[in-house]
């Protein structure tokens, strides 16, 4: 559909112009999938979501306002308007105002479409669960998988702006992914996640259930270490974890106009170790993140963030480009984590498209052959609770596995790992070839020395 | 609407469904920003929207849209019931509903003023005196953000079982953040309200009062001294014991954790806590951010004992977990259930009409003991007291980790000198029994908590010594 939806935007813009804003933006979006749960080692709750709505800016004497409504009738839309007009009133000047984006030309991204997605039913959706539970049980009766789930569906935005702005896309979407414990006799391990995901339905869901079986299994297990300081290796979904509250934190533009970025005036610096070279690309060939343009309108691209160590560019929307006196990166995204709620109601911020750890010149299975005396972290616990300002960094590291002389020695439970994250980040030992795709980032399994762990 | 319900509900019973529910929602809400003393954004919402779901063979199906007319409902019930039929081929287990008895309500929400009455001006003002009294507290505050967060939700929810009930909730959310620095030391802090008292909640935090706490925080952070990682006597505050309560022992009493493999599985009707916890889920606490009437999926709120003296009496449950349950301790250990409750607890919340929904906790807490605050510190000759939390996270092992942006030294029985990037983490079940007195205060506070959907709930408690609790940090 969606160009049927840009008449209606386009006339949506004039209204609000017409009702006095100096500048306005609409933004329709339009989400469409099926969604089914794995809970206690079951499939549940089969669902059908088939939502939409529009989301409104208005800037009246570089006042803002913004208004949201999934009601899609004119009359409705009007309102909305009329009520993001009243919001610009309320609001105050904000001096840092420029303008919208103007209009670009777009990029052609390849696959982010599946026409089979958006033909796919309930069914799909429902076969990919269930192999998912059965890959599990298949691999070993000791696990159970724990929770869950699998998404295929279809989303659509438009966007019309006042300065000529207008934008079509379409994506299709497909993940999985699965919690599994064991259990034998008393023992219970943590959970150990793993997923997949695509633009296509290039999914594998018992590839998902063995690698979350197997590693729960390894985790029975069970050892101890003595508290200490250790080189330790980080899964990509560890890495996940721990960047996404501090590391990519610290490159967005807002947070370094704001000065609680380490980062801010580091431009051409060397802040990290050589081994590491940081890319954001919106334009990534069936990136989980990429789309032909951001949600206000500006087109994606590529660009190095830090190059063999050395701070290049930082991640910037709108906003806070024309602060800087510079144009968008592109990364001006209307963003909820795991898209729990509709773009249309949310407001763009700065989020990173596909953000790109490049691989190194090790291999995962020389990291593990190689270490005397360390750690393998699988997963980590608590890290919405490090500082991005800081980089303080206090976590549980479970699953974690102690490695002795190349061998997996067991699950050491409880584990504490602290470290501050900014400095870590300048003691790289290896980093892998290999890179997995972990929701819309890309990373390789990273070694890090002196690392400082805390046992029981 | 309720004969557009009833037709509704008829509907899917003459096509296959053995139980049908249907929610209809609308909400409005305001949130405003402001990030170094400018307003960022000030932004309106009005959604709504309908789900159905139904049982069919036992399984579930589940379907929501934003278009609510009645063929798009029929279409949206056809669906649900389909996919409950194809779901119904590969679960394993079978669907029960406990009994309940279905009720006919309308809630009105208990409110000194409603927010939506208020001028968004008025907001704003609030919001920038905030931010800007922050930004002047102390001129080594380099940076301040403020938010604001208003949401009325109107809900109706018809089922099968004849219940109907139309309920209103209205939430309202301050917080601020702030950034300090002096020198190479750089201190952050963050400190919120939210209630469901309505707007009256912001009236009674004054921006000086509130600047004040955060302000004060930050100072001294900047002074403050790592701590020493190890075990270690502790106080702990309302806060941070409401954090853990909440995070690493009730997300293990949520049937449905239990049931997949939680360790609590292994403790029905068995001692987890030392003989002084009793631990509450409770729904009626007087304006809780965890507090509503009934819940979303027609079952009346309560108070729920989960601990009594150290016993785990209970868990919280939906209609579902509460008769797998009662199935499952019937037949292995019937004589628990004259200790241990598996009758539903109202703990059925989604966080709107997009969600089915899942079991919850909502305002969750140790209840208060019976010492002065002073006695707990008494006899520590080291330790730490744990004032104010960042972040927590559990796992079904058993294992929690949590985060503290407020702690002292506890040094010969006295509070003594801040120190900074402490965390704590351990066994839920060991520390529990470690808690050796409680405090007779009580304090809660609004918190958001996530379980694939978010959920709004009240986190808090007394002061609580624990014997021993590892402490990390230092970096």
């Amino acid at each position: 559909m969606g160009h049927e939806y840009l008449d209606l935007l386009k006339w949506a813009v004039n209204e609000a112009l017409k009702l006095g804003a100096d500048e306005a933006e609409v933004f329709f979006s339009h989400m469409r999938g099926y969604i089914v749960n794995i809970e206690a080692g079951d499939v549940k709750n089969p669902t059908f979501l088939d939502e939409s709505g529009v989301g409104i800016r208005v800037i009246k004497d570089k006042k803002l306002g913004y208004a949201s409504i999934n009601v899609l009738e004119r009359d409705s839309i009007l309102a909305a308007i009329k009520r993001a007009l009243a919001m610009a009133r309320a609001s105050k000047e904000n001096p840092k105002w420029v303008s919208l984006p103007e209009a670009e030309k777009y990029p052609t991204i390849s696959g982010v479409y599946d026409k089979r997605i958006e033909k796919a039913t309930a069914s799909t959706a429902l076969d990919v669960a269930k192999r998912m539970v059965t890959s599990v049980f298949d691999t070993d009766k000791r696990a159970i998988p724990a929770w869950g789930g699998t998404i295929i569906g279809v989303e659509e935005s438009v966007i019309v702006n006042s300065h000529g702005v207008e934008g079509v896309k379409k994506g299709t979407f497909c993940g999985a992914n699965l919690g599994v414990i064991a259990r034998d006799g008393t023992v219970t391990t943590p959970i150990h996640t793993e997923f997949s995901m695509s633009r296509g339905l290039y999914i594998n869901p018992e590839d998902v259930g063995k690698n979350a079986t197997k590693n729960a299994i390894q985790s029975l297990q069970v050892t101890k270490i003595e508290t200490g300081n250790y080189p330790v290796i980080f899964s990509p979904n560890a890495s996940f974890m721990l960047f996404l509250f501090t590391l990519i934190r610290a490159l967005e533009a807002d947070f370094v106009q704001m000065k609680r970025s380490p980062y801010a005036g580091k431009i051409g610096e060397t802040v990290m170790d050589e081994k590491l070279t940081i890319i954001d690309d919106g334009t990534l060939p069936g990136g989980i993140g990429s789309d032909p343009f951001d949600d206000e309108g500006v087109p994606s691209q590529r660009k190095v963030l830090v190059d063999k160590g050395v701070l290049r560019e930082f991640l910037y929307d709108n906003y806070t480009a024309r602060i800087d006196n510079r144009k968008s990166t592109g990364n001006g995204i209307r963003y909820s984590w795991m898209a729990t709620q509709p773009k249309y109601e949310l407001t763009p911020t700065i989020s990173p498209t596909n953000f790109i750890i490049e691989g190194g010149d090790s291999s995962f299975d020389e990291m593990i052959s190689e270490m005397k005396n360390g750690v393998y972290v699988l997963e980590v616990q608590g890290a919405h609770s490090s500082n991005p300002e800081t980089g303080e960094v206090s976590v549980v590291a479970t699953p974690a596995w102690r490695i002795e002389n190349g061998e997996i020695k067991g699950l050491i439970p409880g584990l504490m790992l602290s470290m501050n994250i900014y400095d870590a980040l300048k003691r790289i030992d290896l980093v892998s070839h290999e890179q997995k795709v972990v929701y819309n980032t890309i990373l390789p399994w990273i070694q890090i020395s002196e690392i400082r762990l805390v046992s029981k | 609407m309720r004969d557009l319900l009833q037709e509704l509900i008829d509907f899917g019973l003459r096509n296959n469904a053995d139980y049908v529910e249907i929610r209809v929602q609308e909400k409005v809400s305001t949130r405003i920003i402001a990030r170094d003393g400018i307003l960022e954004r000030v932004v309106f919402t009005n959604i709504r929207g309908a789900s159905v779901r139904v049982l069919s063979n036992g399984a579930w199906g589940f379907a929501t849209t934003n278009t609510i007319n009645k063929d798009i409902l029929i279409d949206a019930i056809k669906n649900a019931i389909s996919m409950a039929r194809g779901a119904s081929l590969i679960t394993r287990r079978k669907v029960k509903l406990a009994e309940v008895e279905p009720k006919e309500d309308k809630v009105r929400a208990e409110i000194t003023l409603d927010p939506t009455n208020v001028p968004s001006e008025e907001k704003v003002e609030y919001v920038m005196e905030v931010n800007k009294l922050l930004l002047n507290f102390d001129p080594r505050i380099k940076s301040a953000q403020s938010y604001y967060s208003d949401e009325k939700i109107i809900q109706t929810y018809a089922n099968s079982d004849g219940a109907f009930i139309e309920e209103e909730k209205i939430y309202v959310y301050f917080g601020s953040d702030a950034t300090a620095i002096e020198g190479n030391i750089r201190a952050s802090a963050r400190e919120s309200f939210g209630s469901t008292k309505g707007y009256a909640i912001i009236n009674e935090n004054l921006p000086e009062n509130f600047v004040k706490i955060l302000g004060e925080r930050l100072q001294k952070q900047l002074k403050a001294k790592t701590p020493k990682g190890g075990a270690f006597p502790a106080i702990i505050g309302p806060r941070v014991i409401g954090l853990f309560t909440h995070e690493a022992f009730g997300h293990l009493s949520e049937a449905d954790l239990a049931f997949t493999g939680a360790v609590t599985i292994q403790k029905i009707g068995q001692k987890v806590a030392s003989d002084i916890v009793t631990i509450i889920d409770d729904g009626t606490l007087p304006n809780g951010f965890g507090t509503f009437k009934y819940d979303d999926e027609g079952v009346p709120t309560q108070k729920t004992i989960v601990v009594k003296n150290g016993i785990l009496v209970s868990f919280l449950y939906n209609r579902e977990m509460a008769a797998a349950f009662e199935a499952i301790i019937k037949q292995r250990m019937p004589t628990l259930l004259e200790v241990f409750n598996v009758k539903p607890t109202g703990n059925a919340r989604a966080e709107n009409y997009r969600f089915p929904p899942i079991i919850r906790m909502r305002n969750t807490y140790i209840a208060p003991g019976e010492h002065n605050i002073d006695e707990l510190f008494e006899d520590i000759k080291f330790g730490y007291y744990l004032v104010a939390p960042l972040g927590g996270q559990a796992n079904l092992d058993g294992t929690f980790q949590g985060g503290i942006q407020e702690a002292y030294e506890i040094v010969n029985g006295e509070v003594g000198e801040p120190v900074r990037n402490v965390s704590f983490s351990g066994n839920t079940l060991e520390t529990l029994m470690k808690i050796e007195a409680i405090g007779k205060d009580f304090d809660i506070r609004a918190g958001t908590c996530g379980k694939g959907q978010s959920a709004y709930v009240g986190i808090g408690g007394p002061h609580v010594r624990v014997k021993e609790l590892i402490l990390g940090g230092g970096g």
